[in-house]
């Protein structure tokens, strides 16, 4: 038991006999300090067996002792030193037995007085406490996650701005440089265009009449009037309807997504102008977000369908992640508060929980969310838990301990008082 | 006249056997479901012990108390004498008493 080496005391401390015997006024060899000495001795060893080998055990153990032998020889001296020289002087015969027994049954009163209304009122508090408590390590929680999921929330509203800028920029571009009537005059312009926006792939000039009239790549040989026809097409039936039309997003090679954007040529009324235009700056802004260690973004179309991811090759793949719940919860309609705040944990494409943030791109009816592990959210949180738990469990503890020797005691049978 | 307590020191110097000392006594009376603190304790057995009641022996000296003795009690003459009257006002005071106080 306890720390090797170190033998249990076969005595009261000196120290502490030194004290009781001045207060007793008491010679070195009063039975007294014998019986105190003892009772010393035998506190000590039930310590020990209660606590066993825990940490500080033997510790513990003196302090218990230590703590008894001063309450025991506090209260001997109490009696020895006030109450027995005050019953002295009381007057002999009946008057003294009447302060005897009136001072019995005072210390009768005092007892029970303590076992009913002290521990009762320590049930109590101790009770109060451990709501607090609960209620605080509750609080501390909610606000923690909120601020994170806030963090979450911001960063998906900044990428989802930056693909809209993205999108709306490229059109914009499109629709300036497409401002022109002669093909010749076109292509040139169309080549300036390329060269100074390397997003874009391909131009093509669909003619009011549906039929292709322009095509200019930087992949492939330019062509004009190559007469194609695009009536049915529904880039071009879409952006003749809504002056412009973002198409899916689709992966013609891995590592290489690209969607179809047309322009409608309203300020010549001369059809229609067709880009192939590379997302990849949007995979790009994707890798580069960073939430914290585990945080990641990824962006799905309206059918829920993968387009962006860190992962090229996930992003390559246009999984279909419709089945997730956070997905299926932005896809149902217009998003609201609830919904971005993201509070309930989704399960990621990896299958871990996660606590997910969203963000919409009203143009393209794209959502981007971003995510970030449970066990990295809570992880900040559990020293704070922690605390609270251990003071939950010392609470409960001495609130148990306190019920424990109150319903003890209650029910201990009383002798008959005369 | 006893006390209550003064009949439960005696009760417990009879039943400790052959060390009837403070702590003894004391452990006694709380096996029957009361506590008597020491100062208490040593008040009674003064008072018993000045009122010739009970008397007192010193036994042995142990390392645990310091090399001290312990002083074992014993009832007197006069100390039996008088718990056995005062128990008698008791069981007769008992006897016949209905429910719930008869055995």
């Amino acid at each position: 038991m306890g720390i090797p080496g170190r033998r249990p005391p076969d005595r009261a401390p000196h120290g502490l006999e030194r004290l009781a015997a001045l207060c007793l006024q008491a010679e070195p060899k009063d039975t007294r300090l014998g019986d105190l000495s003892e009772l010393y001795v035998r506190t000590h060893e039930q310590a020990t067996r209660r606590i066993g080998d825990a940490p500080g055990a033997t510790a513990a153990a003196r302090l218990a002792a230590d703590l008894h032998y001063v309450g025991a020889s506090a209260n001997v001296v109490v009696f020895a030193r006030v109450i027995e020289p005050a019953l002295r002087l009381a007057a002999p015969g009946a008057m003294a037995f009447i302060v005897t027994d009136l001072w019995e049954r005072a210390m009768t009163i005092v007892q029970i007085s303590v076992r009913k209304l002290v521990l009762p009122l320590f049930l109590l508090v101790g009770g109060a406490f451990l709501v607090h408590g609960a209620m605080n390590v509750w609080y501390t929680w909610r606000q923690t996650e909120a601020l994170m999921i806030d963090v979450q929330r911001q960063k998906a509203d900044a990428l989802a701005a930056q693909i809209e800028q993205f999108v709306a920029t490229t059109q914009t571009q499109i629709g300036w440089s497409s401002a022109v009537v002669q093909a010749e005059q076109q292509r040139v312009e169309w080549l300036r265009l390329l060269r100074n926006v390397p997003a874009i792939t391909e131009l093509t000039h669909v003619g009011a009449d549906g039929k292709e009239a322009l095509f200019v790549s930087r992949l492939r040989m330019d062509k004009v009037n190559p007469g194609a026809d695009y009536t049915n097409d529904v880039r071009f039936t879409e952006a003749k309807k809504r002056q412009t039309y973002v198409g899916p997003a689709y992966v013609p090679k891995p590592g290489e997504p690209y969607v179809s954007i047309a322009v409608a040529r309203g300020d010549t009324g001369s059809g229609v102008t067709l880009a192939e235009v590379s997302i990849k700056k949007v995979w790009d802004l994707v890798a580069a977000i960073k939430v914290g260690e585990t945080g990641y973004a990824y962006i799905v179309d309206g059918q829920g369908r993968l387009i962006a991811d860190r992962d090229p090759a996930l992003a390559s793949s246009q999984q279909d992640l419709s089945t997730l719940p956070q997905v299926q919860a932005a896809l149902a309609g217009p998003v609201t508060e609830r919904q971005r705040e993201g509070r309930t944990f989704d399960t990621s494409p990896s299958g871990a929980s996660v606590l997910s943030a969203n963000a919409p791109v009203p143009s393209l009816g794209w959502h981007v969310f971003v995510e970030r592990t449970v066990a990295e959210v809570w992880s900040p949180l559990w020293s704070v838990a922690l605390r609270g738990i251990l003071l939950l469990v010392l609470g409960l503890a001495a609130v148990v301990l306190a019920g424990a020797a109150a319903a003890r005691r209650v029910s201990v049978p009383r002798p008959a008082q005369i | 006249m006893l006390t209550s307590n003064e009949q439960l020191v005696m009760l417990a110097i009879l039943r400790c056997g052959r060390q009837p000392y403070a702590l003894a006594i004391q452990d006694e009376i709380r096996t029957h479901g009361h506590s008597l603190t020491l100062g208490v304790l040593y008040t009674v057995l003064n008072r018993l012990e000045g009122r010739k009641l009970i008397r007192f022996h010193e036994g042995e000296p142990t390392s645990q108390r310091g090399d001290r003795p312990k002083r074992l009690y014993a009832l007197t003459a006069v100390g039996a004498r008088e718990l056995r009257g005062s128990l008698r006002v008791l069981d007769s005071l008992r006897e016949g008493v209905p429910s719930p106080l008869a055995n």
